[in-house]
């Protein structure tokens, strides 16, 4: 059992001395909103003594720096009607404090035998709080702007690469038609359409934005329609497909795999119809399953030794193809009969 | 894409995010991306320059830009 009070001047001192312990302010509020009693916290933080206190009019005090329209408002009307409020904030310039945000907690005692009533009223100064509340979201806004102009800072570094490769690739052109060789030509201009590809790579991964995974179709049609465009004469036709299912790869590896199907394309391009042929045609597929992907690049040219001599005996188009296959961890298989198929095969990762 | 001069107009803006941001982090990211936006004027200024020697196909005002801003 709780021991009793026996008076009710030891239930005042008692009453004061929890006052007195509480370590923010406090202050007791008769129903004409007169102090009854106050905390020695609310005394040192507002710069008040008891004297200029006790029994003076809450708005009255310190120079009437507590008549805050807010502070009204919560007083007499929203405390009458509610009895209760937490969490009650108010900004307000205290003379001799300085700015201050404060937390008004309000309660509204009310008596069983008697008419009157006491209101307590606590202070939380979150001055402090609210400083770093703002500190941090000026900080993640600022961050915000930053991960902004990163973004428009990497799009005009790869418009920069763009125009960089297309400008090689000018160059290169430009070269093969000056020089006299029909070999050079040919190289300069194989390394032209290899820098176009890079090109088209580049810029088909830029347009995915952040994605980490791109869908592969799409990109390869993309990647075949530019190859078809500068390498497919209209006196000279031959059919490029791409037939792909809608899987999707890496970015990391869908470059690798764009450079491949660049190489294995002017391959058949160049060799697998050495005259021309109304049903000339390329065929591009892409299946993927859980097992992994399959990429193949055939054509239903001449086939046999002569499309594939590059292959077997190497060239610069060979050694590329070699080592993407390599770094993509994948195996290639080459058949040569009836025209020409390259199989790229994928495990699952 | 911009010009060499709007590239240093971004690479003034990136200095002056980098002037108000207290938060050293924040700074030196600001710090970096106004260097990036001065590197991307001056590759801006060579390709512009290259754009304007080959439509007049003077590619040997070309060469000594480009080696320029390579070094």
């Amino acid at each position: 059992m709780p021991t009793t009070i026996p008076a009710i001047e030891d239930a005042q001192t008692l009453a004061q001395a929890i006052v007195d312990t509480i370590h923010e302010p406090l202050i007791v509020l008769d129903g004409g909103l007169r102090v009854l009693a106050a905390s020695r916290a609310f005394y040192e933080i507002f710069r008040v003594d008891s004297e200029r206190t006790m029994g003076c009019l809450l708005y009255d005090l310190g120079d009437g720096q507590w008549n805050i329209p807010a502070l009204r408002l919560l007083l007499e009307t929203i405390i009458p009607e509610k009895t209760a409020m937490d969490g009650f904030e108010v900004d307000h310039d205290f003379p001799g404090v300085g700015r201050r945000t404060m937390l008004l907690n309000a309660r509204k005692v009310i008596y069983e035998t008697s008419a009157d009533s006491t209101i307590l009223l606590a202070f939380t100064d979150i001055t402090a709080r609210r400083a770093v509340e703002r500190n941090l979201a000026d900080l993640l806004e600022h961050t915000e702007e930053l991960l902004r102009q990163k973004q428009v800072l990497l799009q005009e570094m790869q418009h920069r690469v763009a125009n960089s490769l297309q400008i090689i690739a000018s160059i290169l052109l430009i070269k093969a038609r000056a020089v006299t060789s029909e070999e050079t030509r040919l190289h300069l201009k194989d390394a032209h359409q290899r820098v176009l590809s890079v090109a088209e790579v580049q810029a088909h991964l830029h347009a995915s934005g952040d994605l980490d995974q791109i869908e592969v179709g799409p990109y390869l049609s993309k990647l075949c329609a530019s190859l078809a465009a500068s390498m497919i004469g209209d006196s000279y036709p031959i059919a490029l497909d791409v037939e792909a299912d809608h899987g999707w790869i890496g970015s990391d590896k869908a470059v690798s795999m764009g450079l491949i199907v660049t190489e294995l394309v002017i391959n058949a391009i160049k060799y697998a119809f050495p005259t021309t042929r109304a049903d000339a045609r390329i065929r591009v597929g892409f299946d993927s399953t859980d097992a992994g992907w399959l990429l193949t690049v055939s054509d239903n040219g001449v086939g046999g030794v002569e499309t594939a001599v590059p292959l077997v005996h190497g060239g610069l188009g060979t050694a590329i193809v070699e080592a993407l296959v390599k770094q993509l961890d994948a195996r290639m298989q080459v058949q040569s009969a009836e025209g020409m198929a390259v199989s790229i095969r994928h495990p699952a990762a | 894409m911009r010009t060499a001069s709007e590239c240093m107009a971004m690479a003034a803006r990136m200095d002056g995010y980098a002037a108000r941001d207290i938060e050293p982090r924040l700074r030196a990211e600001w710090t970096i991306m106004a260097s990036h936006w001065r590197g991307l004027a001056r590759q801006a200024d060579w390709q512009d320059r290259y754009a304007a020697s080959a439509s007049q196909s003077r590619l040997s005002d070309l060469l000594l830009p480009m080696a320029a801003s390579v070094s």
